[in-house]
């Protein structure tokens, strides 16, 4: 995956942030329109580099089955920390990079995703990943590490552990706003009015499609929830309770994807 | 140490928690040098050495210490400039974890004061309790220590680093979106 842009296919891991919050393996896999607005005050303030909130920023909703979810700039678009020593030394390795994970890793810009259910990755002004563990009712701990290629220099290392216990962390200018918002978004949803409507997922529905040279599911838009149908499509089939031989192969028919 | 500068210095602590506690965040600013580190960290959950309840295959991998160490994941780990951007994005209006702000209440007490490593610096200790509650009914207690190196400049205190530990594991409150 283009998530680990490492040099030597080896990274080394600094961690564990560990605290409670709600429901973000969707957010991590489909939520692309809430950036601009829960989190234009980090943008507009310098915590992130280049983060495309234009209206021609190109991109795709990309799921290659299985509940697994991940949104993608395009490979022009990017959303990388503000800091140029860690900029630079993406650069400066990106050709290996392309030597070991082939063509297809420059065909988008993958920036954050879900691998159903529970494991998520964050590109974003960040090198960062986490597990989302139930805890109950209403109740997610997370456990967050960093990523860090472990052949760079020192001083590299540091600049992607700074950038994102500055961005994303407890105290991140980036992640202390989903907290607030995804609190309040579960609190809402406790009401009789509110648990009585169904949750519409239907945005982008019927403009996406699986494209062959990403051997995925993508929207046609770079706004859209058919993330969200695919993650909570494999949610429901592995509620119906039926067996493994009988929900295998992966969720790749148009049928399923609209569950 | 001076009687004057054990004064000095508590009153330099009251006023910045009542600039906190007030939401006076620029002058609070003012109160760091420009090379402030201002650093907290979280504690780990070990047993020590000596536990009947573990076998300890390798003692020298064995840590006992349980504080974060200043290369892992600290909670903030921040420069002037950064607290300075982060005061900034407060100021945007779109700051969602502060809108409506949080009420806090920080609450210092065990002020001990050393030498400092220089001698235009002293080292101060406190603990901290800060209450927050926002919202119409949540709330939250953050309690640890600050180990600060504070610095005469232009015959006036200032801090110039801030360590501090919050004696959680897992942070029980959902985020940390105010100062301490």
């Amino acid at each position: 995956m283009r998530f680990l842009t490492v040099a030597r296919a080896v990274s080394e891991v600094i961690g564990a942030h560990k605290w409670v919050m709600k429901f973000p393996a969707e957010n991590f896999g489909g939520d692309l329109y809430h950036v601009g607005w829960s989190h234009l005050s980090a943008l507009e303030t310098g915590f992130a580099a280049g983060v495309s909130t234009k209206p021609d920023t190109t991109g795709s909703m990309v799921s290659p089955g299985n509940g697994h979810v991940v949104i993608c700039f395009g490979p022009k678009d990017s959303s990388d920390p503000p800091v140029p020593e860690i900029l630079d030394y993406e650069q400066q390795i990106r050709p290996e990079v392309e030597r070991r994970l082939g063509p297809r890793s420059a065909l988008v810009n993958p920036f954050v995703g879900t691998m159903f259910p529970n494991f998520s990755m964050l590109r974003a002004t960040s090198r960062t990943f986490r597990v989302w563990h139930p805890r109950g009712p209403e109740k997610t701990e997370v456990w967050s590490w960093i990523y860090i290629d472990k052949a760079a220099p020192p001083h590299v290392k540091k600049a992607i552990r700074l950038a994102g216990v500055r961005s994303f962390s407890p105290a991140g200018t980036f992640e202390q706003d989903d907290m607030d918002n995804w609190q309040e978004c579960t609190r809402t949803c406790r009401g009789v009015v509110s648990r009585r409507s169904m949750l519409n997922t239907q945005m982008g529905l019927g403009h996406e499609r699986f494209d062959d040279s990403l051997r995925g599911w993508a929207s046609d838009f770079r706004m859209s929830e058919s993330n969200h149908r695919q993650f909570y499509g494999r949610w429901a089939q592995l509620m119906t309770g039926r067996s493994w031989a009988e929900m295998s192969p992966a969720i790749t028919s148009a049928g399923a994807s609209h569950a | 140490m001076r009687e004057e500068t054990i004064r000095e210095v508590e009153q330099l602590l009251d006023r910045e928690a009542r600039l906190l506690d007030e939401r006076r965040f620029h002058e609070w600013l003012e109160l760091f040098t420009d090379d402030v580190r201002y650093w907290m960290a979280g504690r780990r959950n070990r047993h020590p050495e000596s536990s009947k309840a573990i076998a300890i295959l390798d003692l020298d991998r064995c840590v006992e210490d349980d504080l974060t160490e200043d290369f892992e994941l600290a909670i903030l780990d921040e420069s002037k400039q950064t607290l300075s951007a982060r005061v900034a994005r407060l100021d945007t209006g779109m700051a969602w974890a502060e809108d409506p702000p949080s009420r806090t209440r920080h609450l210092l007490a065990n002020i001990e004061i050393e030498p400092g490593d220089a001698g235009s610096e002293i080292k101060v200790y406190s603990n901290f309790i800060v209450y927050r509650s926002r919202s119409e009914s949540d709330q939250d207690f953050y309690v640890g220590a600050r180990r600060d190196v504070m610095r005469l400049v232009d015959g006036a205190w200032k801090i110039a680093r801030r360590k501090m530990i919050l004696d959680q594991n897992v942070l029980l409150a959902k985020n940390v979106s105010i100062f301490f």
